[in-house]
């Protein structure tokens, strides 16, 4: 059995609104074990986007909790929960999600530095390269194009070399050449830097290349 | 088969589908911005309209107790009865009045007098100060003389040697000199009469035998009452050559300067107020603008022409400036009733409520605003692309810089004139403006190029500020423009309230002379400035004076009849005052020509105001006669005179040389140390020869309309402070949700919420700094150019304005900017990823 990186136990979110309780996850239990690489695959509104932001710690559970490297990120506050972050995930997401007042160069750094890398930006510039973007480094994003910008991304989330990357519909805006490309890319830098995957997608064909798949529907989670 | 042509548009459905969305869209923040700032313009135009036309009634007020009515009519001849008998009839005021030369004999001494026969009623505005004794504060009079008393100037029983209550005898008459005349309100203008000032009852008159055919009389019948009838009695009396109208703006130039100053003070205020307004509508015009891109390209998508769209986004605007217009309008007719708290007791004439004009200007000036500054980026929405739908990366063109100023400038251009009333300090300030937009553009520019440079080697939270100002170049310019007036506003109006006020206060100093001595002979000048010295009053200056009269101007003899001004009639008739000197007097500016140093060869320097009214350029020479002798020369300069300062000064000066050989007594001014009456009494028991007139009363006057216009400009600063807070939020909210989708990336990538502060806090810092430099900047120069060329004050650099600048605009921006992220930001990330 490998470590486990991430444990996920009786998670539950409910969204409370003024005509209702609407729960979008229900008690959710689930482990993942370091260098695994994991989907999360369900029809639109089952709670794969909810999940994956509380895996990460962008939101916290109406009850249950999710202990991420060791970290309980229900006990730690907003800074804490971000210093986890900065210390073990990476994040790719469907809008990419880039700094556009940032060139690429320096939306890769931005990880780092908020690290305390000395090296940030021969690291950057060297990730961009193993992304095949070296010849784009002073680029914006707005002067990039969809797959570019999504390799960006990647080179953003790899660049730190981190224990858990969480992709959310990383190729849902590309079209498919881009994004067997970007897929492929993502994979490779994950076996090389044993990097442990989640990622959240609708796309079967990508979720047949993770180790394991979790199925949601309804909120619940359904083995595969 | 036809094509089929695209329906006409449909006004109606236009206009209904406008008003549905600025229902909806009042609820943004963008239109929620226009409406405030709006509503502020509206209030500060509304407000200062309604108190400026009551300031402007007070002024009057108070200008007409400088004439003691509200108009005056003067001739050589008896003015007809039936001419008071129409003014009773039309429900106006009036009384009579006689004013001759005479002579008072007292024993076997002979005083020659400005005598004054008034009647009851007099005065009809302003009030008549008495007192029992020498050197007395004067009291208000109640009526006027009895008959067979005689009301006099002190100087008169000076003169005399008598004391009050002594008798006097005029004409053939004998009357009591039973008060002392301490203030007269229409002797204002002629404080400087050789004479001293008899009043007695007009029905004593004819027992005087004074008047007989030939003699030099003066009739005079003053009105007060309401504008329109008297406007409308005046065009309906008809005068004859021999008679003259006198209106209150004939007011001495001291009461005169002041009120223009005030006047002047309000309307920069406004103008302030209103401008930082349109710049806060303009910026959130143009933040609604942007976010509306999707749906106007949705509507095109739909098949809206740019013609529908133009009238759709206008109609949509019009209806939020009468919105904004109407609660402004509200907003500041009940404001203004706390403004007219500052005008209580300054006038005692109860004020009318104030008219329906500054309403219609609010409401007219809050559309006018909202249209104007919000024309060019609405018009820019037309030019959204349809295919925008499909390509969310798709922009309309971008909107000429020039055309938004254009609409700007012409919305200013229309409500600045009509606010301050007052075209040259509307252009001077507009300029002053303009200047500083360009700087401020040009400067903004250089910083966001210096810190494009500077990123490569700053911290990330550094990095990530100043990359944020170099991305979005037009937006950071724009931020730079805005907080950069803002603070030039404010500057503006602080140099206004602590500088160019005190400066101008300054001109009438708590020790600004209040007592005048004149016809000191030349050899009492020593003795008289010794005596001074001896009780502590020193630093008086003693200038001489020469009665003359103007003979020919250029060669040509000098004929008062050929004038067609009244005023320029009396000036060539009365004798002037002359008086030399070796240096141009600090409250002296030369105008044309040079003034000379030290003694010069014959030449004459005049007051700029006299010249133009007699008809004297530069260049002319002036011939004169004092005291049977001829003296003529060139006017080398023309100088302008700060009446403000209560400084005795002269109307024609000229180098000592020129005057050396001719009959002089001395002038000199000074202020007494209150209440010393002792001192008053001392010298003219030393000095018999010597005149004391006292001037604190007016001083008193003019210092009382300075303190009243003061607290009127700290109101309307109000306005201006809550239109700059408008501009910075206006300013800040238009890039809000980018700065926010920014942090929230990093706060996703494992920023703590202090490095996202310091990196908001760095591209604050810098867009503070530079604005705060070149606002103070364009704020010490508008300063600068008002004083100079408007004002006429002394005005120095100011260290304070620079540091006061930097540090309102990083203050302000950092302050609100950052606490509204960091507290944005503690909403869970996914959540404002959802938002975003």
């Amino acid at each position: 059995m490998r470590d486990v990186i991430l444990s996920v136990e009786h998670l539950t979110m409910k969204f409370v609104s003024p005509v209702g309780s609407l729960t979008v996850l229900d008690d959710i239990n689930f482990t993942v074990g370091r260098r695994e690489s994991v989907a999360i695959v369900g029809a639109s509104g089952s709670g794969k986007s909810t999940l994956l932001a509380l895996l990460a710690g962008l939101e916290i559970p109406s009850a249950g909790r999710c202990v991420l490297a060791g970290h309980d990120l229900g006990s730690l506050d907003e800074d804490g929960r971000a210093r986890v972050r900065r210390a073990h995930v990476g994040f790719v997401f469907q809008q990419f999600h880039l700094l556009p007042a940032f060139t690429a160069l320096e939306n890769v750094m931005l990880p780092l530095e908020l690290g305390g890398a000395a090296d940030a930006r021969a690291r950057a510039a060297a990730t961009l390269g193993e992304v095949g973007l070296a010849e784009r480094l002073t680029h914006y994003p707005r002067q990039l194009s969809g797959g570019e910008q999504q390799r960006v991304a990647l080179a953003r989330a790899y660049c730190m070399r981190p224990d858990l990357l969480l992709a959310d519909e990383p190729t849902g805006n590309l079209d498919e050449r881009t994004a067997a490309q970007v897929i492929d890319l993502m994979f490779h830098l994950n076996r090389d830097a044993g990097t442990t995957l989640v990622l959240v997608t609708h796309d079967e064909r990508l979720a047949q290349r993770c180790e394991r798949r979790i199925r949601l529907h309804g909120g619940r989670l359904q083995d595969d | 088969m036809t094509e089929r042509e695209a329906p006409p548009i449909a006004m109606g459905a236009t206009a209904a589908l406008a008003a549905r969305l600025f229902r909806r869209d009042l609820r943004s923040a963008p239109c929620a911005i226009i409406v405030l700032a709006a509503l502020v313009a509206v209030a500060a135009i509304t407000a200062v309209g309604s108190f400026t036309d009551r300031v402007r009634l007070a002024l009057e007020a108070q200008s007409s107790a400088l004439l003691a009515a509200d108009l005056a009519l003067v001739s050589s001849e008896p003015i007809p009865a039936t001419f008071a008998a129409r003014a009773t009839a039309a429900g106006i005021d009036t009384t009579e009045l006689l004013s001759m030369r005479s002579v008072v004999s007292h024993a076997d001494q002979l005083q020659l007098v400005e005598l004054k026969a008034v009647t009851d009623g007099y005065p009809l505005r302003g009030e008549l100060m008495i007192a029992e004794a020498m050197f007395a504060p004067g009291q208000p009079a109640r009526g006027i003389p009895p008959r067979g008393e005689a009301w006099v100037e002190g100087r008169l029983l000076q003169r005399l040697g008598l004391a009050p209550g002594a008798e006097i005898t005029i004409g053939d008459a004998r009357f009591k000199a039973s008060k002392l005349i301490v203030l007269e309100p229409d002797r204002a203008g002629s404080f400087f009469a050789i004479a001293p000032r008899v009043m007695l009852n007009l029905a004593d008159i004819p027992a005087t035998n004074l008047i007989a055919p030939g003699s030099r009389v003066q009739h005079g019948l003053l009105f007060a009452g309401a504008r329109k009838p008297l406007a409308a009695l005046r065009e309906a009396l008809v005068t004859g050559p021999h008679a003259r109208w006198q209106t209150p703006g004939d007011a001495r130039p001291e009461i005169r300067a002041a009120m223009t100053h005030a006047g002047q003070f309000l309307g920069l205020a406004t103008l302030v107020a209103t401008t930082l307004s349109g710049v806060a509508i303009l910026l959130a015009a143009r933040s609604f603008s942007r976010s509306r891109f999707d749906a106007i390209a949705l509507l095109r998508t739909l098949g809206a022409t740019r013609a529908q769209l133009a009238l759709l986004l206008i109609g949509e605007f019009l209806l939020l400036g009468i919105v904004a217009a109407t609660l402004g309008t509200v907003a500041g007719y009940g404001l203004q009733f706390g403004l007219a708290s500052v005008l209580e007791d300054w006038t005692q004439a109860a004020l009318p409520l104030p008219s329906w004009r500054p309403a219609v200007q609010g409401l007219v000036g809050g559309v006018v605003a909202v249209t104007g500054f919000a024309l060019a980026p609405l018009l820019e929405l037309r030019d959204v692309p349809p295919v925008r739908i499909l390509r969310a990366d798709v922009e309309p063109p971008r909107t000429r810089g020039a055309s938004t100023f254009l609409y700007a400038a012409l919305a200013i251009g229309l409500l600045a004139p009509w606010n301050s009333g007052d075209w040259q300090l509307t252009a001077w300030s507009l300029a002053g403006f303009a200047a500083t937009l360009a700087t401020l553009a040009l400067a903004g520019s250089g910083l966001i190029a210096a810190v494009a440079a500077l990123r490569p080697r700053v911290s990330v939270a550094w990095r990530a500020g100043f990359a944020n100002i170099a991305r979005r170049r037009r937006q950071s310019l724009w931020q730079i423009i805005a907080l950069g007036l803002g603070v030039l506003a404010l500057l503006l109006l602080g140099i206004l309230r602590t500088d160019l006020l005190s400066q101008w206060r300054a001109t009438l100093p708590p020790d600004a002379p209040d007592q005048f001595l004149i016809n000191i002979q030349p050899d009492q000048v020593g003795p008289l400035q010794d005596f001074l010295d001896e009780r502590g009053v020193t630093g008086t200056q003693f200038y001489p004076m020469y009665r003359a009269r103007l003979l020919a101007i250029a060669g040509k003899a000098v004929n008062p009849d050929a004038y067609e001004d009244p005023r320029a009639r009396r000036l060539a008739d009365r004798e002037f005052n002359l008086s030399s000197a070796t240096a141009l007097k600090d409250d002296n500016r030369v105008t044309a020509g040079t003034f000379w140093r030290g003694d010069a060869g014959p030449q004459f320097s005049v007051e700029v105001e006299i010249a133009k009214t007699l008809g004297i350029k530069l260049g002319d020479s002036l011939r004169f006669s004092i005291a049977e002798r001829e003296v003529e020369a060139r006017v080398t300069s023309l100088r302008e005179v700060n009446w403000d300062t209560m400084q005795a000064n002269f109307f024609v000066v000229a180098p000592p040389a020129l005057l050396a050989d001719q009959p002089a007594t001395y002038i000199t001014s000074f202020k007494l140390p209150p209440p010393d009456t002792a001192l008053l009494s001392a010298l003219v028991a030393r000095f018999p020869s010597v005149t004391a007139i006292d001037v604190g009363a007016l001083l008193t006057q003019i210092r009382g309309i300075m303190t009243r216009a003061t607290g009127a400009v700290e109101f309307v600063f109000m306005f201006t402070l809550a239109a700059g807070l408008v501009v910075l939020f206006a300013a800040l909210q238009a890039t809000q949700a980018e700065r926010l989708y920014d942090a929230t990336i990093m706060k996703t990538l494992g920023a703590s919420r202090l490095t996202i502060a310091q990196a908001i806090a760095a591209e604050f810092t810098a867009l503070g700094v530079c604005a705060g430099l070149i606002g103070a900047a364009g704020a010490w120069l508008t300063g600068w150019l008002l004083a100079t060329r408007v004002m006429r004050v002394d005005y120095g650099f100011q260290p304070w304005l620079f540091a006061s600048g930097i540090a309102i605009g990083v203050t302000g921006i950092v302050g609100v900017g950052v606490f509204a992220i960091v507290r944005a930001l503690r909403a869970p990330v996914a959540t404002i990823l959802r938002r975003i």
